[in-house]
C-alpha cells in the first residue's frame, strides 16, 4: 500500500510514547478558540456584574473587594479551571476544547500560569493581534503564550457516536488484512446506516474483487466481515 | 477529480475540526493563496479609489459588497491545489472571467447576505449547480452544516475587526516619540490622508483574513461531504483493492471505479454573502448643538454691538477685525482626563461600616505579610545554620570515625552485640536484630579488619570486598550468610528460621570483637 500519509495535511499532533503506543492530538484552531473565549469572557463578566451589584451596596470598601475579585477572575480564572476541571474553562468545555502539554500530559500550575499570564502579550497589540497571528501561523495552533507554556489546545470530544451496525452473521475475510484495512471495514459497518443504501453499494462494489459480490449483497457481505473482525463468532 | 490525488488527510471531523483543516490550508499553500488573492483584490482596491475619487469612504464599502467576487479566485486556487495541481497563468487567464460572471448578480444581490456564504460558495462554483438542483444540494449538505458555517462568518468578522485595531495600535506603537500622534487621531478620517490611511487598514484586515475564511468554509463543505459519502472509506476501499489486485488474490476486474464526477473542479459559481464588515464611519457632520460656542460668541457680540457704553462699542467693532472673526468648532473623540475627576475624591473619609472593613482587612494583609514574612526568615534560618552544623560535624568525624557508622540503634553496646541481637530477636524483632548483627559487622570490618566500606557501598559490593580481602573463609561464609539473611529479611519480609539466627548471633563474637569499638 503507497504510503502518501505524512505529508498530507492534517491537525493532528502525533506523539509517541516510550512504549511505542502512538497518540494523536487533535489540534484547535482559531475560531472555536475565539467562541471559547467569547463565552469564558461573558461567564466572567457576568459574574462580575453581578458581584459588583451587590458589593457596590457595601460603599468603598466593597468596591475594593470587587477589585480583588476582578483581578483574580482575570488572571486565575482560567488557570484554576485548567489546573483543576480537566484542562478547560466552561468556555472551552463548551466547545469541546482542552489544554494539555505537547506531550499530551494534563497541564499542570506552572504551564497554566505561563500560559495565562502571557495572555498580555497575547493581547497586543489590540485585541490579541498578536496572538491570533501567533496561533494562525504556528504548526500546533499555539498563541505566545502556549509557545511559552509548552500547552496545546485540542479537540477533546471524538466525532459524533455512531449506532452499532444490525447484528448478523459472521465471515471471515478471504484474504488477510493489514490493521488499517480492518479497521476500514469496521468503519464501514459503523457508520454504512448514516450513508445512504446506493452510496454503500457503491462502496462495496469497490470491493467487488474482494467480496466477490456486488450491490446490496456485497454491502452484507462486507458488514458479515467487520462481524467477524470484531470477535463475533462465526 | 481523482480521491486518492488529494493532499488532506480524510476523515470525519467534527466542524470546528474543519475550520482549524482550512487554517491549515492556507497555512500549507500560502504562495498560490495570496497569488491569488492579491491578483483580483489589490488591482480592485486601486480601480475602486480611483472610481470613487475624493469620495473615498465609499472605498471600503464597495470592497465588502464584492467580497463574493473577491473569495472565487480563492475557491478556484485551494480547488485546484487540494488535488495537486497549481494553475499556471494560462488556466487563470481561461477559467476567471466565466467564474467572475457567473451567477455574479445573485451573489452581490440576495445571496450577498447569507451568513454561511463560505459554505455555500463550493456548491455554487465547484458543482456549479443552480437553482432547484442548488437549493436541494444545500438542503442536503446543510442539516448538520450551516450552524459552524454561520458561526464561522460571525468570528471571522470580529477577527477582521480586531485585526484592524491591531494594526492601527501597532503603527502607533512604532511610531517614535517625537511624532506627536495621538491614538484618536489614527482613527480619525475626517481628511482625505486619514480616509486613504484608514482604506488601507481595512484592505490589510480584509487580506489577513478573508483566504482563511474561504479556506474555512471550503473545509466545512469537504467535511460535510466526508460525512455523507464517506469519502475516507472510498479511498481506503480503492486501495484495499488496487493492494489485493497487485498481490494477484484478487480475481480480475477489480471494480471499476465509478467515476463519481467527486469534484468538477473547473465548474464556476458562486453564491455570495459577506459577513457585515464595520466600515469606517462617514465623515460626522453633525448637526451644531443649540448653543455652539460660536453662535454664543455671535450672540455677545450683537449685545455689545448694540450695547450704549462707548467702551462696549469699541470692543465690538475690535472683535469684528477680520484676525478676530475666525470661530472654527471642531469635534474630535479623546481619552476621558482622569485627574479631571479625582478632585471630588477628596472629601474626608466618612468612617463607615464598609470604611471599617476595608481597614480591617488592610490589617489582615499586614498582618498575613508579617507572618510570612517571620515564617520565610525562620525557614531560611533553620535551614542555612543546620547545613553548616551538620557539615562541620561531618568534618570534625572525617578522621576519626570509619566511614560507615552505626546510627541509633538501640542496644547498649557494653553486652555482646550477639546477645543483643539475639535478645531482639527473642523480643519479636527480627529485623532489628539482623540489622544489628549486620551493621556490627560492617563497622567490625571497617574497624578492626581496616576494609574501606563506603557508606554509599550495597551489600553485594560489601561481600564482594570481604571476598576480594579477607582470606578467612570461616569470616566470609558467615558473612556471606548474614548479608543474605539480611537480605531476605530487609527487602524481602522473610526472617530467617530461629535456628540460624541463632546460629549468627552466637557466631558473631567469633569474628568480631564482642561489644567492642562499634560506635554510636
Amino acid at each position: 500500500m503507497p504510503q502518501p500519509m505524512p505529508s498530507l495535511l492534517d491537525t493532528v499532533r502525533r506523539i509517541e510514547t516510550p512504549e511505542g503506543i502512538e497518540l494523536s492530538l487533535r489540534l484547535a484552531g482559531p475560531v472555536p478558540r475565539a467562541l471559547a473565549w467569547v463565552a469564558d469572557s461573558l461567564i466572567r463578566y457576568g459574574v462580575l456584574w453581578g458581584l459588583l451589584m451587590v458589593l457596590a451596596t457595601l460603599g468603598g470598601g466593597g468596591f475594593g473587594l470587587w477589585l480583588i475579585a476582578l483581578f483574580l477572575m482575570e488572571w486565575l480564572y482560567p488557570v484554576l479551571f485548567e489546573v483543576y476541571v480537566d484542562g478547560a474553562t466552561p468556555g472551552k468545555k463548551a466547545l469541546g476544547l482542552k489544554v494539555v502539554h505537547a506531550g499530551g500530559a494534563p497541564v499542570d500550575w506552572p504551564a497554566a500560569l505561563i500560559r495565562n499570564l502571557l495572555r498580555a502579550v497575547d493581547f497586543l497589540p489590540a485585541f490579541y493581534g498578536f496572538g491570533l497571528v501567533a496561533m494562525t501561523g504556528s504548526r500546533d495552533f499555539q498563541r505566545l503564550g502556549d509557545l511559552a507554556a509548552g500547552t496545546v489546545v485540542i479537540h477533546r470530544d471524538p466525532p459524533a457516536k455512531i449506532p452499532p451496525p444490525p447484528p448478523g452473521p459472521a465471515l471471515p475475510p478471504p484474504a488477510p488484512l493489514d490493521l488499517v484495512e480492518q479497521r476500514l471495514l469496521l468503519d464501514f459497518a459503523e457508520r454504512g446506516s448514516a450513508l445512504n443504501p446506493a452510496r454503500q453499494a457503491e462502496l462495496a462494489d469497490l470491493l467487488a474483487g474482494f467480496t466477490g459480490l456486488r450491490g446490496q449483497a456485497g454491502v452484507e457481505r462486507l458488514r458479515a466481515h467487520a462481524r467477524w473482525l470484531a470477535g463475533e463468532p462465526p | 477529480m481523482r480521491l486518492d490525488a488529494i493532499a488532506v488527510e480524510l476523515r470525519p471531523r467534527n466542524a470546528w475540526e474543519a475550520t482549524d483543516l482550512g487554517a491549515a490550508m492556507v497555512r500549507r499553500w500560502p504562495g498560490p493563496v495570496y497569488a491569488a488573492w492579491f491578483a483580483l483584490a489589490a488591482p480592485l482596491f486601486l480601480l475602486l479609489h480611483l472610481i470613487c475619487w475624493n469620495r473615498w469612504w465609499l472605498v471600503p464599502w464597495l470592497l465588502w459588497w464584492l467580497k463574493p467576487l473577491l473569495d472565487r479566485p480563492l475557491l478556484y486556487v485551494l480547488g485546484h491545489v487540494l488535488f495537486g495541481e497549481t494553475p499556471d497563468r494560462r488556466q487563470v487567464r481561461r477559467d476567471w472571467p466565466g467564474l467572475l460572471r457567473r451567477q455574479a448578480f445573485a451573489a452581490l444581490t440576495w445571496r450577498r447576505f447569507d451568513a454561511a456564504r463560505a459554505f455555500t460558495l463550493p456548491v455554487d462554483q465547484l458543482e456549479g449547480r443552480a437553482g432547484q438542483a442548488r437549493r436541494q444540494r444545500l438542503r442536503d449538505l446543510s442539516r448538520s452544516g450551516r450552524g459552524p458555517a454561520v458561526w464561522l462568518t460571525v468570528v471571522c468578522l470580529h477577527l477582521e475587526i480586531a485585526l484592524d485595531f491591531a494594526l492601527i495600535a501597532l503603527v502607533w506603537m512604532l511610531l517614535p516619540d517625537f511624532v506627536t500622534v495621538e491614538f484618536s487621531d489614527l482613527l480619525d478620517d475626517a481628511d482625505v490622508l486619514g480616509q486613504l490611511w484608514l482604506n488601507a487598514i481595512g484592505f490589510c484586515g480584509l487580506s489577513l483574513v478573508e483566504p482563511f475564511y474561504v479556506a474555512a468554509g471550503f473545509a466545512l463543505y469537504l467535511n460535510r461531504r466526508v460525512w455523507l459519502e464517506a469519502w475516507d472509506l472510498e479511498l481506503g476501499f480503492r486501495r484495499l483493492a488496487a493492494r489485493l489486485a497487485r498481490s494477484g488474490r484478487a480475481a480480475a476486474g477489480v471494480l471499476l471505479a465509478l467515476g463519481l464526477g467527486l469534484l468538477a473542479i473547473p465548474a464556476t459559481g458562486f453564491t455570495a454573502d459577506a459577513p457585515p464588515r464595520a466600515a469606517p464611519s462617514a465623515p460626522a457632520e453633525k448637526a451644531p448643538p443649540i448653543k455652539s460656542p460660536c453662535q454664543q460668541r455671535r450672540e455677545r457680540e450683537a449685545q455689545l454691538a448694540r450695547a450704549a457704553s462707548p467702551v462696549k462699542q469699541a470692543l465690538a467693532e475690535t472683535l469684528r477685525e477680520p484676525e478676530l472673526r475666525i470661530c472654527a468648532q471642531r469635534d474630535r473623540w479623546r481619552w476621558r482626563d482622569d485627574d479631571a475627576s479625582d478632585a471630588p475624591d477628596h472629601q474626608p473619609p466618612d468612617r463607615t461600616l464598609a470604611q471599617r472593613f476595608a481597614a480591617a482587612v488592610e490589617i489582615l494583609l499586614w498582618f498575613a505579610l508579617g507572618v510570612f514574612v517571620v515564617l520565610a526568615g525562620w525557614e531560611g534560618l533553620r535551614r542555612a545554620p543546620g547545613a553548616l552544623v551538620r557539615a562541620g560535624r561531618r568534618r570534625a568525624a572525617a578522621p576519626a570515625t570509619p566511614p560507615v557508622r552505626g546510627r541509633n540503634d538501640a542496644a547498649s553496646p557494653t553486652t555482646g552485640l550477639g546477645d543483643d541481637a539475639w535478645r531482639l530477636w527473642v523480643q519479636g524483632q527480627p529485623r532489628q536484630a539482623l540489622k544489628l548483627l549486620y551493621r556490627g559487622s560492617l563497622t567490625g570490618l571497617a574497624t578492626q579488619y581496616a576494609l574501606p566500606v563506603q557508606t554509599s557501598a550495597t551489600e553485594e559490593e560489601c561481600l564482594r570486598l570481604v571476598a576480594a580481602r579477607l582470606a578467612d573463609p570461616g569470616l566470609l561464609d558467615f558473612f556471606h550468610r548474614l548479608t543474605r539473611a539480611w537480605q531476605a529479611t530487609a527487602y524481602a519480609h522473610r526472617p530467617p528460621d530461629p535456628a540460624s539466627a541463632r546460629a549468627l548471633c552466637e557466631e558473631w563474637p567469633r569474628y568480631f570483637a564482642a561489644g567492642g569499638a562499634w560506635p554510636a
